[in-house]
């Protein structure tokens, strides 16, 4: 669910999602889904000339299984909140185990 | 629907109930909603960070599987699979696991070695969502523009060029994933090819 | 409550735990398909999803010089923040 969160606040912020098949796609992040799905909007891809498949595409969904990295605006991302969060959860999802 | 041999890839798609369509889908997805978030000690600041914007909250229910894939029912899209094909179609249909139906499907063909491609029509497809790699929906003005530099050719000319190629690639990652284990590096299972 | 307490007296207990006491530290994450990562971590979940920030990317790649000898070079890649899909990740370690 962090991460879920996480995305859910980089909403129309421009991101570029680097995928397992090499492809890297610049684009305005639209929406996010619990398996961290995207869809990016006003795409653009990196090294066109390889993947011309994509010429007429403007929006994309993609599915969370096939990304590798995603690389964010450093600007948008405040990093105590991550790390406190992340703590929070980890210590939620034992205790949720130990329960 | 109504009479479906009736609809074509031009027209408009229906007006649907979207709030009780979406209530239905996240019922289906989730059981009953989850409990409004507790009284947040980081109150006013942003996980993210990011400055809060006057953008209108989109309702929870926007972010499923469902709510992204709705969007683009009825819709001409790019499919692209994880073994790097390519299916063109209209996505009539999908479901919670991603899996999708597309009608009038084209798969196109590309050899980069000659810059040349080719279309061929395969008609309706499911597609089981694991295989999925990307859906893109096609803008309808730049359908027709044939990438710069690339040239259609026949299925015949384009097919056998297209097979040696994908062989000789698959080859090349064997070789180069045997080389590297020996470096102590695992393959990279995302992709199967 | 007697599991809480369980968890506050025992705060390294399970291999997350040790993610944990990494985070705002520079760790090195080896990836599957021959890449490792150098980068501040500032977030991660049970899939091993992770937020690194500052990161060096470096790649290994295997070619075929002139001669058709295999050489082996490496590509680096800088990035100020990166999101790292879990199912990726093999392992983290504190950067030394």
């Amino acid at each position: 669910m962090l991460f879920f969160s996480f995305f859910k606040t980089l909403i129309d912020h421009e991101v570029t999602v680097e995928l397992k098949n090499e492809i890297s796609i610049r684009g305005t992040l639209k929406s996010v889904d619990q398996f961290l799905n995207i869809k990016l909007d006003n795409i653009q891809v990196v090294e066109e000339i390889r993947w011309p498949h994509l010429s007429s595409t403007k929006n994309l969904f993609i599915r969370g299984s096939v990304v590798r990295y995603i690389h964010l605006p450093s600007s948008a991302v405040d990093t105590a909140l991550l790390e406190d969060a992340s703590r929070r959860e980890a210590t939620a999802a034992k205790d949720k185990k130990a329960a | 629907m109504e009479n479906m041999n009736k609809l074509n890839v031009n027209d408009q798609p229906p007006m649907l109930d979207w709030e009780a369509h979406l209530r239905a889908q996240q019922q289906q997805d989730h059981g009953p909603t989850e409990p409004p978030q507790q009284s947040n000690p980081y109150e006013g600041r942003v996980l993210g960070g990011a400055v809060p914007r006057d953008v209108p909250q989109l309702p929870p229910q926007a972010f499923t599987t469902s709510a992204q894939l709705l969007e683009l029912v009825d819709k001409k899209v790019n499919v692209c699979l994880r073994d790097d094909k390519f299916i063109q179609g209209v996505m009539r249909s999908y479901d919670n696991y991603g899996n999708i139906v597309v009608k009038d499907s084209i798969e196109k063909l590309y050899c980069h070695a000659q810059k040349l491609f080719a279309d061929v029509p395969r008609g309706m497809f499911i597609i089981r969502g694991e295989n999925i790699a990307m859906i893109g929906e096609i803008d309808l003005d730049k359908d027709d523009d044939i990438p710069a530099g690339w040239t259609r050719a026949d299925v015949e000319v384009v097919f056998p060029l297209h097979k040696a190629e994908s062989e000789a690639r698959k080859e090349e990652v064997e070789r180069k994933e045997a080389n590297l284990a020996k470096l102590g590096f695992v393959p990279e299972h995302g992709m199967e090819f | 409550m007697s599991d809480a307490e369980e968890t506050a007296s025992n705060p390294v207990s399970e291999p997350l735990d040790l993610v944990r006491l990494c985070l705002d530290e520079v760790v090195s994450v080896k990836l599957r398909g021959d890449r490792e990562l150098k980068g501040r971590l500032h977030a991660y979940d049970s899939h091993c999803n992770l937020v690194l920030g500052d990161v060096e990317e470096t790649i290994y790649i295997t070619e075929e010089d002139e001669h058709e000898q295999e050489v082996q070079r490496i590509i680096k890649k800088q990035s100020e923040m990166l999101f790292v899909r879990g199912d990726s990740v093999v392992l983290i370690s504190p950067f030394q």
